[in-house]
């Protein structure tokens, strides 16, 4: 639950995903759910031209298992904060 | 009663109507299950009820597809041999074994059913079906032995009800007959009915349950010739299971089809599951399966719901039954597809309620125990941001605020930190402190002659500057510890390698772990009022503290290693994080020790021993592995400003002259002073001890905090503070230009001499970062203007009479920025100013 | 010494929380890498990086067949989240 909670903090941030098949789509995050699915708004691709098929999608529900990477903003991350909850979380998956 | 009599005769052909036989009923139970048994006991009233929802169930068979099966498989895994056994007319040629089954089957998942919603009214439905769902695997896998159990549920369940359940059945019928008025579309009559036949001979799944039935129906009679128009095997079968039913059962043959019927409308009302009528046929076959495993197959080839009725216009005419009955049928039929009908369209429709039992199924999954353990990061993340808000007053609207939207400095990567906002902090916070005291001072100095500047510091030991007598032997008396401990070490001669960096890393994130748990700890406070509670919690966070302390290692011996095991610790980034955290759980003394320590080890730490190189003025001449070297050391020291400095200031301010006094001591007699001031933090801690000390000496404000500091500071004290300060400058004097970075980089690039020459290679960034830096050690250059007697500012001004005076002119000079200018004239006149002089009396 | 040290870990995601906060080195499937300082992780090897630098590999390849030199392209990120079903490997960066 720890990602989870992570990408909580980050609705109605601007970030970036980056799919397995090498499409990036920036938008707000609208909802994140367990299995990292994400709801984007206001989207826009990276490389248009490549994939026009997106041109005229606004929002878009991306399925956690196809993402590479998310992409943010450093200001929008607390690291020690996460830091702290990574090791409160790997000490409760041990006991 | 005797009507309902009749109507039992005409049971049998609902059945057959039903003639989806068992998976068909199963789907009822399924569904229906909700207001079962309650409903069907009302009697009169409940049959209006009953009918609407059998018709409902029907509706539901009619929206079930064959096509869609697999996923269910998928989902709730292969069923599928189980599912043989509940087909009894699928499959004939499992017939011989089937018998006993399908008895138990027609029976047993209904009676399983039964049994478990019976408890419904007091427990959550949704939690049943939710068990349903996840148990669903396992379950399928032993349906036989589920079923036995099941069984004998079912029939005690029924047992008693038997009778009722003549009667009952009976009641219905006239009230079926009423029915068409409640229902809302008697429209599709007979037409349908008649249509039934002909589709039931093409799924042999149904025609064989409606061979059952009405083998149960005629009995052995009558199973003759309804075998003849249906598939033989599956009559056989049928025929065996009425057999051994009756066989079971004293009562007339009849009764287990009376108990079928009755247990499946029971079933039936009570399934309909709140938010399912609506919902979508994949949701009610999840539902369903997840609710009766084994039946879940069996129901898929009922598909058609005019399926079944073909087999039972089949039948009917086999039993035998009056014609008034079949009307009757009929009738009932009509309104059955009717309801159907009218439910159909809302097939693949989401009611509220079936959004409701999704979210309690999603909300089920996320809730836990403790939402604070796993949900820890969002929840204090957004705990301190709404703090952050709230301190900063922020109007930024209701919404969700950016985070740090405060904290305007990006971070760029790690050449952004470089010039980042750590570097800047900290030098505000040297020049802040420096800025106070020259203030202090010059409003001393107003009465003092400027130009002699004439004990403007107080007393002044009139030793000679250039040959100062040792005062490094100076014992202060607070340090007994490291004395004895780096006696210790040369008596027993304790070496030890130093820490690896993996034993580093382990030692820190059980430091780690222990900080989180007494920071927890510390938040779980008792109510003020609870003075036992508070005890006990004070000694656990003692406990806790020990434990800590022992961990940091700063105990140690002093030379036990290289670097000592402490400053191994607060080497790494991370080490230098939990610093700030670590120290506020100390108690002062420990903190001390802590300090002490820290200054004695000093040139251990890697700033210091590894500062980074001064900058060149082409990068591009550096290699990347220099780049990357560099960019890291810059972040550990810049880290280490942010992280440790603030910290040791707070130490140092609540220190008395005499420990200020002994750390300057320490840090004069185990390190080379100029070595280490020529670092950024070396400077931040002189500076740092320098500035309290004069405060001290002046006493300008007394610190309520600690009572050790007086109005009036020990004259030993002073004493022993001049003697340290005295050597301590000695010692630095002949490097003092050399701390400036502008100088050592030029001396890097040109050689000696050459930061006469105003080489402005870099670039406008880099040089009023170069600018804050310089800034940094003039700060440090006043504190000691401050600190230092007479002779002995007159020896400072020599010493950097010429970076003073190229600092001034690089400011003058047209070429330089504005902003470059004025951070350079501010700089030299922190130090200026300490003597009581200005940039602007320099010609 | 040693041994009290190794005491406490007992699986291998131990190994990976000493990286905390620390820069790691991270090996991608799809030919890629990337290095940053550790700030979560969970135990699907989901992991959060910030000042993160990326590089992919190539291998082309000329018209006959022939493999030319590799060559890698590099991105820089401030703050990334990498999905775990793509990591092969985390070890500590090269210090």
């Amino acid at each position: 639950m720890l990602i989870f909670s992570f990408f909580k903090t980050l609705t109605d941030q601007v970030i970036t995903v980056e799919l397995k098949n090498d499409l990036s789509i920036t938008g707000t995050l609208k909802s994140v759910d367990q299995f990292l699915n994400i709801r984007l708004d206001n989207i826009s691709v990276e490389d248009p031209e490549r994939h026009p098929h997106m041109m005229a999608v606004k929002n878009t529900f991306i399925r956690g298992s196809v993402v590479r990477y998310v992409r943010m903003s450093a200001k929008s991350v607390d690291t020690t904060l996460l830091e702290d909850a990574t090791r409160r979380e790997a000490k409760e998956g041990k006991k | 009663m005797s009507g309902f009599f009749g109507f039992d005769a005409a049971l049998p052909e609902r059945r057959p109507g039903q003639g989806g036989g068992d998976s068909t009923r199963q789907q009822f139970s399924g569904f229906q299950a909700s207001n079962a048994d309650e409903t069907f006991a009302l009697s009169g009233a409940g049959e209006e009820e009953d009918l609407a929802v059998y018709t409902w169930g029907e509706g539901m068979g009619g929206g079930l597809l064959e096509g869609g099966d697999e996923l269910n498989d998928e989902t709730f895994g292969d069923v599928g041999e189980i599912n043989n056994d509940f087909q009894f007319s699928s499959q004939p040629a499992q017939q011989p074994a089937k018998p006993s089954y399908t008895q138990s089957s027609g029976r047993g998942p209904i009676a399983s059913t039964q049994s478990r919603y019976k408890p419904k009214p007091v427990a959550d439905p949704f939690a049943f079906s939710e068990d349903d769902f996840y148990s669903s695997r396992p379950s399928t896998k032993k349906p036989v032995a589920n079923k036995a159990p099941s069984r004998p549920k079912a029939q005690t369940g029924h047992s008693g009800s038997v009778e009722n359940l003549w009667n009952k059945p009976a009641a219905p019928s006239p009230a079926w007959g009423t029915a068409p008025s409640s229902l809302t579309k008697p429209t599709p009559p007979p037409a349908s009915y008649s249509s039934y036949p002909s589709q039931s001979s093409g799924p042999p799944g149904h025609i064989k349950t409606l061979e059952e039935i009405e083998a149960e129906m005629s009995q052995l009679d009558v199973t003759g010739p309804s075998a003849q128009t249906l598939p033989s095997q599956p009559k056989v079968l049928s025929l065996e299971e009425v057999e051994k039913q009756m066989m079971e059962s004293l009562e007339p043959p009849r009764q287990p089809t009376p108990q079928q019927f009755a247990a499946l409308p029971r079933e039936a009302t009570p399934s309909t599951v709140p938010g399912l009528p609506g919902s979508g046929y994949a949701n009610q076959q999840a539902l369903l399966d997840s609710m009766f495993p084994e039946l879940g197959k069996a129901a898929l080839p009922l598909q058609h719901p005019g399926s079944f009725p073909p087999g039972a216009e089949g039948i009917p005419p086999p039993a035998g039954p009056s014609p008034e009955e079949i009307a009757r049928m009929e009738a009932i039929h009509k309104r059955i597809s009717a309801k159907i009908e009218s439910m159909a369209q809302h097939n693949n429709l989401m009611g509220s309620s079936d959004k409701d039992f999704i979210t309690r199924i999603q909300l089920s999954q996320l809730a836990t125990a403790d939402p604070y353990t796993s949900d820890f990061y969002a929840q204090v993340f957004s705990a301190l941001k709404r703090s952050r808000m709230a301190a900063e007053g922020q109007g930024d609207g209701p919404t969700v605020v950016p985070v740090a939207a405060g904290l305007g400095l990006g971070v760029g990567g790690p050449v952004g930190n470089r010039f980042g906002k750590m570097g800047s902090n900290t030098m505000q916070k040297l020049s802040t402190q420096v800025k106070k005291l020259v203030e202090n001072r010059a409003q001393h100095q107003k009465v003092m002659n400027t130009a002699a500047l004439q004990g403007a510091l107080g007393r002044v030991t009139r030793g000679n500057a250039a040959a100062p007598r040792p005062v490094l032997a100076i014992p202060t008396s607070n340090k007994p510890e490291h004395r004895a401990a780096s006696h210790l070490n040369e008596q027993t001669g304790i070496h030890r390698a130093a820490l690896t960096r993996k034993q580093i890393m382990f030692a820190l994130e059980e430091l780690y772990d222990a900080v989180l748990e007494l920071e927890q700890m510390r938040r779980e406070a008792p109510p003020p009022t609870a003075m036992q509670e508070i005890e006990v919690w004070h000694a656990r966070c003692q406990t806790k503290v020990d434990i800590i302390w022992r961990r940091l290692m700063v105990m140690e011996p002093l030379d036990v290693s290289n670097p000592h095991p402490f400053i191994a610790l607060i080497n790494p980034v991370k080490g230098q994080r939990l610093f700030p955290r670590l120290l506020r759980h100390l108690p002062h003394n420990q903190s001390i020790t802590m300090l002490s320590l820290l200054i004695a080890t000093y040139p251990q730490l890697d700033v210091v021993a590894r500062a980074p190189p001064p900058p060149v003025a082409d990068a591009s001449l550096l290699t990347k592995a220099d780049r990357l070297d560099r960019a890291k050391r810059e972040a550990e020291t810049d880290n280490f400003l942010h992280c440790i400095i603030p910290g040791v200031d707070m130490i140092i301010n609540r220190c008395g002259l005499g420990l200020v006094a002994g750390m300057l001591a320490i840090s004069a007699q185990r390190s080379e002073v100029w070595k280490v001031a020529a670092t950024r933090p070396g400077v931040a801690l002189y500076t740092a001890l320098l500035s309290k000390a004069q405060s001290l000496i002046r006493a300008p404000a007394p610190d309520p905090m600690n009572p050790q500091q007086n109005q009036s500071p020990d004259p030993a004290e002073v004493e022993q503070w001049t003697k340290t300060f005295t050597y301590f400058l000695h010692v630095l004097l002949p490097h003092l230009p050399e701390l400036f970075p502008s100088s050592v980089a030029q001396k890097a690039a040109f050689g000696p001499g050459a930061y006469l020459l105003g080489g402005d290679a870099i670039g406008e960034r880099e040089a009023v970062e170069m600018e804050r830096r310089e800034a940094e050690v003039w700060g440090f250059a006043a504190a000691l203007a401050v600190n230092a007697a007479e002779e002995e500012q007159t020896t400072l001004v020599a010493a950097l009479r010429e970076k003073i005076l190229h600092t001034v002119q690089a400011a003058r000079n047209p070429a330089t920025g504005p902003i470059r200018s004025e951070i350079k004239l501010r700089n030299v006149n922190m130090f200026l100013n300490g003597l009581g002089l200005d940039a602007a009396m320099i010609e | 010494m040693d041994d009290a040290t190794t005491a406490g870990i007992s699986e291998p995601l131990d190994l990976v929380k000493l990286s905390l906060g620390e820069r790691v080195f991270i090996k991608l499937r799809g030919d890629r890498t990337v290095t940053g300082v550790l700030h979560a992780y969970d135990a699907h090897m989901n992991v959060v990086l910030s000042q993160v630098e990326e590089t992919i590999h190539f291998v082309d390849v000329t018209e006959d067949g022939q493999p030319l030199p590799p060559r890698a392209e590099r991105r820089n990120v401030e703050m990334l989240f990498v999905r775990g079903d793509g990591v092969i490997l985390i070890s500590p960066a090269q210090q």
